[in-house]
């Protein structure tokens, strides 16, 4: 039987650029001096830059990870940590300069916004450039808006909630973030309101030799609901560009959040974003993930299950072609009574590209009744490729039901003869086993970003296959 | 001092890339003369028992391990060694093979290096036993080496039966060259601190690997179980499966790898692991892992953490069985296809006898 080859993801529609203009870009490095050029740029209050210094001082004591995929080719003199775009904070489409808007445009938000999305932030760089949320929602008290209005606006609220969730010392690269943030979204759903359609943020980043550094922080308050869609994607430079943002959510007592990611960063970029969230007594956050572009990923979302019964679920995809390293998994752990987790994780691995999933699971002395499921498979479509699974599981007490189970290898010969007997040529049997496997995934996605998602595997696999 | 790391790190704050120890408290704590100034006068080791055919024996051996706890560990083992033997079975045979080492109040440290050849198309089964005769706190550092080689097929049975606060440190390495099949089974009456290292490199073409391992706690164990299997060579194939209980402050770490390396193409691997925590203080953690740089090939792992169900303790209890013997009988239960695949009636019947001695 010919060997299949599968291309990679093509990300070719993110893969356009600007020209680097911006009002303001920050020298190369990172300092104390830039630190506070860029708390000055922001003209924000005090104790936000205090914050800053403190995470500038916590970043340079804290180590490199000792683990994980190779990061030497990160060096922070070689990155700007924030680009000002030409534009201020619009809340119409019309009003973002022509360029900008063109770049939204290509990416399909502000249809997406029109179609189905109760609000939309868009960020260009390291400031939101366009801000915007349906009326109805505001009557009901619902806040969304960007990061650094929110500070301005609700800084009680801020103060209460901000790096609360993820601590400046959690590791190296969040202490960077705390240093260098810009940007991102904040959200309040009051209690018991319940939106229907999703809210989005869309990060763009499209200055080379640059950084992202959003924040994104969320709070779900008692009885509410929200789906919150996060997308980015950048245009491939020669140089390294970094992403490390933040996202911060908490779930109140019976609040759900779905948080669903579609990553498409350039390969040029080093991905090394945390997300975590705190849930109290029977609130559930899901988690819905794809990670297709970057050069190098180190992205395990968490979450803390603090109230009785709360639950949470896990459902991730990821895509290491050439050149990725994509070290990508899920942390949970159990703190309060009968709590539970479900995960399931995929991964593709082709043309050399590395598939890492890598996880915790903890389930603490008190969380008595809790119960987790964990499930991953890796798919290995070529022998110069790695699929790694690397899930760590710590059980404290004695009234727990866990169950982690793992497969790794290639796609069935027989499932491939058993399609072509039904009339499909092979390469359309393979494509539609690669469909159905990351099918667990973009089932849980709205229905147009599975279509989007699917899309962007379809491309590949009806020309690629043969 | 820290030891047996995984051979891939992960985050450090998840506390499983490796133990820490302190060794040298442990062998002051003996107050037996156990400290390093002193180690150059162990003799050597006399408690050694050996019953079989078709072998020869050596008093030497070189130490062949590549896989060691820490590097620390591997110099004692070159200094201060009061054990070496290297021994070939040259041919097959139905008897069973048995060494036995006694430890006891006159020899309570053993640091041994062993190295054991199976010779080709040889078939054979091997009982290795580590005993303390006496209570008291017993030391062994390990290092075992087993070849397997061209055809030969090997059952080898290791069983570690030391006195409740020794410390047993133990580092198996094997290689299994073409169209041989080597089956590892590594019983595990756990002491305080119970360390091992099993290392299988399947080497040749149609090889195969298995490990069974099954440990019981004792009163406050650390075991920490450090698995690692790797598979060079086309259609390879390895089994690996993990069983044990913990009890009382006992805590487990389980480090379970399958490795496929590039070339292995048509290979199989799986591992299972399974443990039941018994106490409300116990603490289990496991990081099974699987590597993967060979497209054609077939892995699976799972681990699970089983309790006792309150049900099925009803149902038992109400058939007139007291509580204990209803958990008695559930562990039983669990571990009764790996106790029944023991080609041993006497080493099943302890592990049986062990479990009704260590639940009550």
């Amino acid at each position: 039987m010919p060997k299949t080859q599968i291309e990679d993801l093509n990300t070719n529609i993110y893969d356009f650029k600007n020209e680097d203009n911006f009002e303001f870009k920050i020298q190369k490095g990172l300092t104390k001096d830039i630190v506070e050029e860029i708390s000055r740029q922001k003209n924000e209050p005090e104790w936000v830059l205090e914050i800053r210094l403190k995470a500038l001082e916590m970043y340079n004591k804290l180590d490199m990870p000792t683990w994980g995929p190779d990061l030497s080719e990160l060096n922070m003199d070689e990155i700007a940590t924030y680009v000002k775009p030409k534009s201020k904070l619009n809340s119409d489409w019309n009003d973002v300069p022509e360029e900008i808007k063109n770049t939204f445009d290509k990416l399909g938000i502000p249809q997406a916004e029109r179609q189905y999305l109760a609000g939309v932030g868009a960020q260009y760089d390291s400031e939101v450039v366009y801000h915007s949320i349906k009326e109805e929602l505001l009557k009901q008290g619902v806040i969304y808006t960007d990061f650094d209005s929110a500070i301005k606006q609700y800084p009680e609220i801020i103060k209460e909630y901000f790096s609360k969730c993820v601590p400046i010392s959690d590791h190296k690269f969040i202490a960077l973030h705390y240093a260098v943030f810009s940007g991102g979204s904040f959200v309040y759903v009051p209690k018991n309101v319940k939106l229907e359609m999703p809210l989005q943020s869309y990060f763009r980043l499209n200055s080379p030799e640059s950084g992202q550094f959003e924040h994104t922080l969320i709070i779900v308050d008692e009885g509410a609901s929200l789906h919150f869609i996060e997308g980015c994607s950048a245009p491939k430079y020669n140089k390294v560009n970094l992403h490390a943002g933040c996202v911060e959510l908490f779930v109140k007592e019976n609040g759900y959040l779905r948080y669903s990611t579609i990553e498409n960063w350039s390969k040029n970029m080093m991905n090394l974003n945390t997300k975590k969230a705190i849930i109290e007594k029977n609130g559930k956050v899901d988690w819905v993930s794809g990670s297709f572009g970057s050069h190098i990923s180190m992205l395990y979302p968490m979450s803390i299950l603090k109230g009785d019964n709360s639950q949470t679920e896990f459902t991730g995809i990821s895509f290491a072609g050439a050149g990725q390293n994509l070290d990508t998994g899920f942390k949970v752990v159990h703190m309060g009574k009968n709590t539970s987790s479900v995960v399931s994780s995929k991964s593709i691995s082709k043309s050399g590209g590395i598939s890492t999933y890598r996880s915790l699971v903890s389930i603490l002395p008190n969380a008595t009744g809790s119960k987790c499921s964990v499930s991953c498979d890796g798919l290995m479509l070529d022998s110069n490729s790695r699929s790694d699974t690397i899930p760590v599981n710590n059980v404290e007490n004695d009234e727990t039901e866990f169950s982690h189970e793992a497969r790794v290898g290639k796609i069935s010969e027989k499932a491939i003869f058993y399609l072509m007997t039904h009339g499909l040529t092979e390469a359309d049997a393979k494509a539609m086993i690669v469909r159905g496997f990351a099918n667990p995934v973009s089932k849980e996605l709205p229905m147009e970003y599975a279509v989007e998602m699917n899309r962007l595997i379809n491309l590949e696999l009806e020309g690629g296959i043969g | 001092m820290e030891l047996n790391f995984t051979p891939v790190r992960t985050a450090r704050n998840y506390g499983i890339n490796s133990i820490t120890l302190n060794l040298e408290d442990i062998k002051s704590a003996k107050n037996n003369n156990f400290c390093k100034k002193n180690l150059q006068k162990l003799e050597n080791f006399p408690n050694f028992e050996f019953l079989g055919e078709n072998i020869e024996l050596e008093d030497n051996c070189l130490l062949s391990n590549t896989n060691f706890l820490c590097n620390e560990l591997k110099d004692e083992a070159e200094k201060f060694s009061n054990f070496k033997k290297t021994a070939k079975i040259y041919k097959s045979s139905d008897k069973l093979v048995k060494f036995r080492f006694n430890l006891d109040t006159n020899e309570s440290n053993l640091i041994d290096t062993f190295n054991l050849t199976i010779e080709e198309d040889v078939n054979s089964k091997i009982i290795v036993e580590f005993i303390s005769k006496e209570k008291l706190a017993c030391y062994q550092n390990l290092n075992f080496k087993i070849n397997a080689k061209n055809g030969s097929n090997a059952e080898i049975i290791f069983v570690f039966d030391l006195f409740d606060s020794s410390t047993n440190l133990v580092s198996i390495q094997s290689e299994v060259e073409k169209n041989a099949k080597l089956s590892v089974f590594i019983v595990d009456f756990a002491c305080k601190n119970s360390i091992f290292n099993y290392n299988s490199k399947l080497i040749g073409e149609n090889s195969e690997s298995n490990l069974n391992s099954l440990y019981l706690s004792g009163e406050g164990s650390t075991i920490d179980l450090n698995y690692l299997i790797e598979l060079y060579k086309p259609n390879c194939k390895t089994n690996m499966e993990v069983i044990g209980a913990i009890s009382n402050q006992s805590k487990k770490h389980f480090k379970g790898t399958i490795d496929f390396k590039k070339g292995c193409k048509k290979s199989r691997g799986n591992e299972n692991e399974y443990c039941m925590v018994l106490s409300k203080n116990a603490k289990a953690k496991a990081l099974p892992m699987m590597l993967c740089e060979e497209e054609n090939v077939e892995g699976t792992h799972s681990t699970s953490i089983g309790i006792v169900d309150e049900k099925e303790l009803f149902y038992i209890m109400s058939r007139g069985l007291s509580r204990t013997q209803a958990i008695r009988l559930i562990v039983k239960a669990k571990f009764n296809s790996m106790i029944l695949s023991i080609f041993d009636e006497e080493l099943r019947n302890k592990i049986i006898e062990y479990i009704d001695r260590k639940i009550i």
